[in-house]
């Protein structure tokens, strides 16, 4: 044999070896991965680096960022399709349902299973697991978890004068609010006209003491209604009928608690939606803020908030009503599989969410100070990070007892429903808070009663996640 | 102060009134557009401060807008010329044609513009992804077609019943045959309504959401879509939707000062009979 002959054939087997190596190194290499997303932060600080998954697994990921309104529409159009466009989906929890039962999502918990120890199911906060679930089933990944926080102007409540002249008016020390009693207190004090004095400088805008969200637009005022109606001890369904049973005492009590803040809201506060109502809080002009803590972020970046640059925030968990202590009110935005995608592309979709949500790529997340509202219990523990991001203590904390947001199939009725009566009673035009609830309750009702009682009950009950069964 | 001044001013004070009427939503997009994400909505609302063109800069970087306005441009400009070419033709036919069926293919033709455009987007999906032409322009020229179709024929039909047949007449006695009077003869005398029928097939082709949100990905999407998803979960990134509406404003803008010569006569013309 020549020696050209000889080294045709090593080269051969060379190439054999390196492709069977690569096949194994990267068994879903050429795979191509389409995602549904949006513009929010649990995708877009992803989005520029699907190369480097690319680089390290083969999978080429194209990320398509649509708007919310509408996005859940298209996936329920897309999965439809027995040969659908998109693999990936992004999905808000209360989606969970509506998608669950639909049969659109792909279930994760064998695979979440299987990988636990290289996803590290262990780290992840048990609730924001919880949130994608449907039925038990595992049926997204948590990509950031929100909880629904009390954010306050630290340097105002901090300040001697402002102490001195709270206790001297209430009675009691300013601090932030552990009863919603005290947080409407604090609203009442720190409303404000310009020119006035805050925290010993004079205001160069009106101060409010509060910003809530009471705007109809996208059910936004049911956003903040729905974690205060729990915290007044109130509950979406009746456990006997799987009916909406949001008209008794806890929820008129939350309703009119609501009402009661708007004198320290600003003046046009039926248009407060999520960002607005925030953006009040990032300009320091407002002293407090109850709302998701996928903005909080915000809060400490001089680039995205005044209030970094002429204050100082602070994050405490949710004050208590007189009903006592009520878990805290969670949301999670995650990642799911497409359930008509091929076998071979729902497997190279989770080795995406696998590494999309990992601890090392929410570390340096979080280390460059990108905004993902964090889910993972080492790093809202790390005490570098914690003196970085200050609210990452209080998501942690709050979620040892938490409990999950509306995941039933209707929410979409319950959010329109609720979100328009609510506002008309915000807005004067219903004249009780009862009234309110019982036209949302009974509009929503006329829909659940063409089910059976067993249907309701099914779609109301929370199992618990196989996932997290040991 | 004579009557005729005092109209004057009565007419400029009629003029400026409605100028601010309509320039406020432009003046408000373009202000905000330059606005610092911080003063969104300050209260109250700031006017004066350091313009910043960052909105103006991430539309452009953070996707790609240019791209998404080119599609937005074959596809208004694909259905306005597809739909102006079979409607005015279809009009034509109609206005010409005697037959007791005419009345009911008239109507068949506008109810396709009656029923609710959501009813129609999953068997559009299921077609298109059937035939692969899910996320391309092609689909949107198609769709929309089917929209500004029924309204340009009955646009148009209403122009060529105005034109007098003995004009067409004239033109087959000099030689002409039925497509060159149609083309040289009686197509000229209707121009107003073509222009007033280009303007409406473009904007709504334009300004459409549903479908385009439905058939498009990021390969077709159009600009309506690429301004929309600034709004996302966590927050309506305002500053960039501003300056993307700002833009976005310009090429129809641009459109309807071309079709003005003809647009103000088209939409007059018929209107007073005889």
């Amino acid at each position: 044999m020549g020696i050209w002959n000889k080294s045709t054939i090593a080269l051969g087997v060379a190439a054999l070896m390196s492709s069977s190596v690569w096949a194994q190194d990267k068994p879903f290499a050429g795979v191509e991965l389409k995602m549904l997303g949006i513009g929010d932060t649990s995708v877009t600080r992803v989005a520029p680096l699907v190369g480097e998954f690319e680089a390290l697994t083969g999978i080429k990921v194209q990320i398509d960022q649509l708007p919310y309104p509408g996005l859940i529409d298209k996936i329920i159009v897309e999965s439809s399709s027995d040969s659908p466009t998109y693999q990936l989906l992004w999905i808000d929890s209360p989606w969970v349902g509506l998608l669950g039962e639909a049969g659109a999502l792909e279930d994760l918990t064998s695979r979440a299973k299987r990988d636990a120890a290289e996803i590290g199911l262990d780290d992840i906060v048990p609730i924001q697991l919880q949130e994608n679930t449907w039925q038990g089933k595992l049926l997204a990944f948590p990509a950031s978890g929100m909880t629904w926080l009390q954010q306050y102007r630290a340097d105002l409540l901090e300040n001697p004068d402002e102490q001195a002249n709270f206790k001297k008016k209430y009675g009691y020390d300013l601090a932030p609010a552990k009863t919603w009693i005290q947080y409407r207190d604090i609203a009442e004090f720190f409303t404000r006209k310009k020119g006035d004095l805050a925290g010993g400088k004079p205001l160069e805008n009106d101060l409010y003491g509060v910003s809530q969200s009471y705007s109809r637009v996208q059910g936004a005022i049911t956003h903040d209604y729905f974690p205060f109606m729990r915290s007044f001890g109130g509950d979406y369904w009746d456990p006997k009928t799987g009916l909406c049973a949001m008209t008794g005492e806890p929820h008129i009590k939350a309703a009119e608690y609501m009402q009661s803040l708007i004198p320290f809201n600003p003046p046009d506060y039926l248009g407060l939606m999520w960002d607005i109502q925030s953006g009040f809080m990032e300009r320091g002009e407002a002293a407090e803020a109850a709302y998701w803590s996928v903005r909080s972020v915000r809060l400490t970046n001089p680039e995205e908030a005044v209030l970094a640059k002429i204050g100082k925030a602070g994050f405490a968990a949710n004050p208590e009503s007189d009903a006592g202590p009520q878990p805290t009110y969670t949301g999670t935005l995650g990642f799911a599989v497409n359930a008509k995608s091929q076998d071979k592309e729902k497997d190279a979709a989770w080795e995406f969410i696998k590494w999309a949500t990992s601890e090392k790529l929410m570390r340096r997340f979080a280390d460059e100070g990108k905004g993902v509202s964090q889910f993972r219990k080492s790093i809202l523990g790390d005490a570098k990070l914690q003196e970085k991001y200050p609210y990452y203590k209080v998501l942690l904390d709050s979620q040892v007892n938490a409990r999950r947001r509306i995941f039933h199939p209707f929410y979409q009725a319950v959010e329109e429903n609720f979100g328009v009566e609510l506002s008309k009673y915000m807005a004067g035009e219903t004249a009780t808070a009862k009234e309110a609830l019982t036209t949302a309750c009974n509009a929503v009702n006329t829909q659940l009663q063409m089910f059976s009682v067993e249907q309701r009950l099914r779609w109301i009950n929370d199992a618990p996640a196989e996932v997290l069964k040991k | 102060m004579t009557s005729n001044a005092r109209e004057k001013i009565l007419f400029y004070i009629l003029i400026t009134v409605v100028l601010i009427l309509f320039m406020t939503p432009i003046y408000l997009i373009v202000v905000s557009s330059l606005k610092p994400s911080a003063l969104m909505f300050s209260r109250p609302p700031t006017f004066i401060f350091t313009p910043t063109l960052q909105h103006y800069y991430d539309l452009f970087t953070m996707r790609p807008f240019h791209l998404q306005i080119l599609n937005s441009l074959i596809v208004a400009l694909g259905s306005t010329a597809f739909s102006l070419v079979v409607g005015s033709l279809a009009a034509y036919a109609i206005s010409r044609i005697k037959s007791r069926w005419i009345n009911d293919v008239s109507f068949w033709i506008l109810s396709m513009r009656m029923f609710p455009p959501i009813a129609v987007v999953v068997p559009y999906y299921i077609i298109f992804k059937s035939i692969g032409l899910l996320d391309t322009p092609l689909a949107l020229i198609i769709v929309y077609s089917t929209f500004n179709i029924p309204l340009t024929v009955w646009l148009m039909k209403g122009f060529f019943d105005e034109v007098p047949e003995a004009l067409e007449e004239a033109a087959q006695v000099d030689g002409h045959g039925v497509i060159a009077t149609f083309w040289y003869v009686t197509l000229p005398l209707t121009a107003p309504g073509l222009a007033v029928a280009a303007v409406f097939c473009f904007i709504f082709s334009w300004n459409e959401f549903l479908f385009a949100l439905m058939l498009t990905g990021s390969k077709a999407q159009t600009v309506t879509i690429a301004v929309m998803s600034f709004w996302s979960s966590d927050a309506v990134q305002w500053g960039r939707i501003m300056a993307g509406s700002f833009v976005v404003l310009i090429p129809g803008v641009i459109f309807v000062l071309t079709c003005q010569r003809w647009l103000v006569k088209g939409l007059t013309m018929g209107s007073v009979k005889g």
